[in-house]
């Protein structure tokens, strides 16, 4: 009994670690808190609009059975690193249905801005 | 000293107790700082701070986004005045909460800059009109007072409602949407340029009451 029960018992936790959470993506533009880490993130797509603006894009994968509560709030920083004041930073709250992509889009607030910080987290 | 009878008495310690009850149930909440970037403290079926700058950040990149905000000719921003804002909802709502962030965040943009000269119950700041009749005053430097002709005419109004709707869902509960609609006009053709809207949903318990 116990011969049969090991191989099988094995055999769950080789498939366990093959479900394990993707890596964090390694752009330094995405912070992706611990709670949110089962989320599959893309590259940022990073273009400039005609006026100027930068746009933002990144697909999430929701991989659970279950709608996700997504917290995104988007930083834009000027020439400096600094943050622009901008109502464009405050959180966005999206919900991600079930194993579907989820693509997050976030706008420059006008021109100033040279880059951004994605913050993802729960959005309990 | 006279004592209330057995039953009066009764009915009043019943009642002190019923008073005592919930102080003990809701116990004593400390006061805290709300970061107003990390605010995570619960929500209401009313509308707070949160859901302004929601409506807020919507409707502006909306606006942004249509291509519509042009300069004008010479290059120059847009000229912006604030018509009626119409509060169509139980809450008490200064509507100014909205047309500062969007006015701010427009102004942030570069494309439109806001008039305070001219407003729909008289300028929001009287002081610019005013100050035109120092014109008449010895005591200044001419030079320094406002000349004719300097002002600029708005060329864009913005103007809007916030409407709520509640309705009783399966449950018991209630839900309740908040309708945030601007509009942006023309004032030359009177010709809507943009129009938005954005809308803010509650569902909670029925027996909240709003107001």
């Amino acid at each position: 009994m116990i011969r049969r029960t090991l191989p099988l018992l094995a055999l769950g936790l080789g498939l366990a670690a093959c479900a394990a959470p993707p890596p964090p993506p390694g752009d330094p533009r995405l912070i992706v808190t611990p709670a949110v880490q089962s989320l599959s993130f893309s590259p940022p797509v990073v273009n400039a609009g005609p006026d100027g603006r930068l746009r933002v894009n990144v697909n999430v994968v929701n991989p659970h059975g279950g709608d996700f509560p997504l917290r995104i709030q988007t930083d834009w920083l000027d020439e400096t690193g600094r943050p622009l004041p901008t109502l464009q930073s405050r959180p966005v709250f999206r919900s991600l249905a079930r194993q579907t992509v989820t693509t997050i889009e976030a706008d420059a607030p006008s021109p100033r801005a040279r880059d951004f910080r994605m913050t993802f987290d729960i959005g309990n | 000293m006279t004592t209330a009878p057995r039953p009066a008495r009764r009915a009043l310690l019943a009642g002190a107790a019923l008073l005592a009850l919930p102080a003990c149930v809701a116990g004593e909440m400390a006061t805290q700082r709300v970061d107003p970037r990390n605010d995570r403290t619960p929500i209401g079926m009313g509308l707070d701070n949160r859901d302004f700058e929601e409506a807020a950040r919507a409707l502006v990149r909306s606006m942004l986004d249509s291509g519509r905000l042009q300069p004008r000719p010479d290059g120059q921003p847009r000229v912006m005045a604030i018509s009626r804002i119409t509060n169509d909802t139980t809450l008490r709502i200064n509507t100014n909460e909205l047309t500062q962030l969007v006015s701010v965040e427009l102004n942030n943009s570069g494309r439109v800059v806001t008039t305070t000269a001219v407003g729909l119950d008289g300028p929001p700041d009287p002081l610019a009109m005013q100050t035109r009749q120092l014109r008449a005053s010895g005591e200044f430097n001419q030079r320094t007072v406002a000349a004719r002709g300097q002002m600029i005419a708005p060329d864009l109004s913005l103007s809007g409602n916030i409407i709520q709707r509640s309705t009783r869902v399966d449950g018991g509960a209630m839900r309740v949407d908040y309708v945030f609609q601007l509009t942006l006009t023309n004032i030359r053709t009177g010709i809507a340029i943009w129009q938005g809207q954005e809308v803010i949903t509650r569902v909670g318990s029925g027996r909240t009451v709003m107001w």
